[in-house]
């Protein structure tokens, strides 16, 4: 019960509901848009495949959904840097005050 | 037609070489057993042999064992990480499904790639927070710990059987193919190799392999690349304007040319590629790896940079190899150029190597896809004898009341149990059609771990009943579709026509393990589902903040 207890206290303290709050939306923001774009791509490949295939430039061969691939790559794994960012600072930050006060 | 030409598409992917009969299984690269790649390949082992006498020194716990008690740095975890999802057959199935298709190859990269931010967005946190040594010890939290464990025990065995069967059966021929070794030897050597490293150094050894394997791998591809950009001018353009030139579809590689064309079949095969690597139970294990969250999210930063870095490398490659091998009758059986490729298609990079770098730059690869290969069955048995050893042995059949000592001994058994397994599948399998395995792996983790490890996780209402019901729907519906599929059906079975047309059943599986599960809990009334509801609070506080993971931790 005493660990049941502790739980309870965790919860009440005013930086876990913050805590609980910033993550989600950071979480559900980029998981959003990480999808989105995919979406975007899979539904322009699927409906206007000639849109991609247009050249970026005049002097560039590589065309527009090539680009727009690398962009998915490179993007998402930036949006991930993001994540970790805040993760690894603020939350991390918040959790250990969270913690630290939490204990009897 | 879009179906037929999608599979092989997808087979080529993970499985090292062509299992299709008619592919010709001579020596490629030049007569007799290739000596640079040997040489190479023995200075591996020579000094993976050195690092796992140090790891076993280093590996006294169970918690040393199963996960090299969280010592390893962010890092270096990242490097294993990406070690373990950057297969043999990731360079030679990515790169030939590039020289085959071009765009279409792209797109298959990229879908393969999304699993990654999405599982550190959802899953990190909590799997970090919430597990130990398995991710059975996630759903087992508030659940019943027995009847949970047993099956994803059961459901993580399922996986790791398939992509050992796929690994030993594509160790031995792509050996056979590049070393000039017999098929048998290789499997052997394998199997005997990976006991080594991990019933004697556990995880520290296996992670190890797994850096020093990822290094090379990368390494090999970058200097490929560098190859590539001398041949081009540096010039990417040029690249792009020789393939168009040579390939016999033109223009039109520039574009999806087929993917597209199934709309169904493509969005199963994406769903199962994102959702199955959430439920890939060795790649799981890695989250535990090392000392705490923020290095367990710093290593899957470092993991998904290199994997990235790796997806464009070979996205390069295999356009190159259109117009460098693609344009040259001698990579060709019969110096054919519209036929098959020496060695089998999945040779494309092979090839390359040879043309731009010479037997050296060729002994090098196939060096690395040996070591590859060793490094993620090596994983594998790990991740296999932990849901034997820890879910199965210590907390299902001694209900927790067990030493170390003993669950050591158990691990320790199982990983040489499951080497003979591997290599007694391998050796069973010989030249048999094993690439509908890939799909099935990816499907069984997207549609029976995935769903149920998620549910617990989010979903409050989750009760013991509905995760064993509709973990065990999403198996058994998967594996079924799979058996129906054209891709065992009429392929492999001989059948005139599938009883269900796709090859990929995740979009249909998944949903219907979600969707028992659903169904089960709600309809839950015992007095257990009400304390497991109860119970979600408790598990959330631990999952967002880590509270009590330290206690926990120790036995």
């Amino acid at each position: 019960m005493q660990i049941e207890d502790s739980y309870e206290r965790i919860s009440q303290h005013p930086d876990y509901a913050r805590l609980v709050g910033k993550r989600r939306q950071l979480v559900v923001g980029l998981s959003a848009l990480v999808v989105g774009v995919y979406s975007v791509f899979i539904v322009l490949l699927l409906s206007r495949p000639v849109l991609l295939l247009r050249p970026l430039s005049d002097e560039s061969l590589m065309n527009v959904g090539a680009w727009f691939g690398v962009l998915i790559i490179v993007g998402s794994w930036l949006l991930m840097g993001l994540y970790v960012w805040r993760a690894n600072g603020e939350f991390d930050r918040l959790t250990h005050n969270i913690l630290k006060e939490g204990r009897p | 037609m879009s179906r037929a030409y999608a599979l092989p598409l997808v087979c080529s992917m993970f499985v090292p070489s062509t299992f299709a009969g008619d592919s010709p299984m001579t020596v490629i690269g030049q007569a007799g057993p290739n000596l640079q790649a040997i040489v190479i390949f023995l200075l591996f082992v020579l000094v993976t042999f050195g690092i796992t006498y140090w790891a076993a020194a280093r590996t006294r716990s169970a918690s040393d064992f199963y996960t090299a008690g969280g010592s390893i740095t962010g890092l270096q975890n990242g490097l294993a990480i990406a070690g373990d999802f950057m297969s043999a057959a990731t360079l030679f199935g990515f790169t030939s499904m590039v020289f085959a298709s071009g765009f279409d190859g792209l797109l298959f990269t990229v879908s393969a790639f999304l699993g990654w931010p999405l599982i550190t967005f959802l899953m990190a946190e909590r799997l970090r927070n919430l597990g130990r040594f398995t991710f059975a010890d996630i759903i087992a939290f508030r659940l019943d710990p027995i009847h949970t464990r047993v099956f994803s025990a059961f459901s993580s065995l399922v996986v790791v059987c398939f992509y050992l069967i796929v690994q030993m059966v594509g160790a031995g021929q792509l050996i056979q193919l590049l070393f000039g070794l017999d098929y048998v030897y290789a499997v052997v050597g394998v199997g005997v190799l990976m006991m080594v490293y991990v019933t004697f150094g556990g995880m520290v050894a296996a992670t190890w392999v797994q850096i020093i394997k990822a290094v090379l791998l990368l390494g090999g591809g970058l200097t490929l690349l560098f190859l590539v950009f001398r041949h081009f001018d540096f010039s990417v353009d040029s690249i792009i304007r020789d393939a168009v030139s040579t390939h016999k579809q033109g223009e039109l590689i520039l574009g999806s040319l087929k993917l597209s064309k199934d709309p169904v079949a493509l969005v199963s095969l994406a769903l199962g590629m994102v959702f199955g690597l959430a439920g890939l139970p060795h790649i799981m294990m890695r989250f535990f790896t090392v000392p705490d969250a923020k290095a367990a999210r710093k290593s899957v930063f470092v993991a998904t940079g290199l994997i990235g870095v790796f997806f464009l490398v070979i996205c390069l490659l295999g356009m190159a190899a259109i117009s460098v091998v693609g344009g040259s009758g001698q990579y060709y059986l019969n110096g054919d150029t519209g036929g098959t490729l020496l060695g089998g298609n999945n040779m494309a990079v092979m090839h390359l190597a040879q043309a731009l770098g010479g037997t050296l730059m060729f002994g090098f690869l196939a060096a690395v896809a040996f070591a590859t290969i060793v490094a993620v069955v090596s994983g594998l048995a790990l991740a296999g004898a932990s849901a034997i050893s820890h879910d199965l042995y210590a907390n299902v059949i001694r209900r927790g009341k067990v030493t170390e000592k003993q669950e050591m001994r158990i691990s320790r058994l199982v990983t040489l149990g499951i080497g003979l397994v591997a290599i007694g599948l391998g050796i069973l399998f010989e030249g048999q059609s094993v690439a509908f395995l890939v799909a099935l792996t990816f499907a069984v983790a997207a549609s029976a771990n995935f769903p149920v490890l998620i549910l617990s996780m989010y979903w409050r209402g989750l009760t013991s009943h509905g995760a064993v019901w509709g973990g065990v729907a999403g198996l058994s519906s998967s594996v079924a579709l799979v058996v129906l599929s054209p891709a065992v059906w009429v392929t492999v079975l001989g059948r005139q026509e599938a009883l269900f047309p796709y090859d990929y059943p995740t979009l249909f599986s998944m949903p219907l393990a979600f969707a028992v599960a659903w169904v089960v809990s709600v309809l839950d009334g015992s007095a257990r589902a009400v304390s497991e509801k109860a119970a979600f609070k408790s598990q959330s506080v631990r999952a967002e903040t880590g509270w009590g993971r330290g206690e926990v931790a120790r036995h």
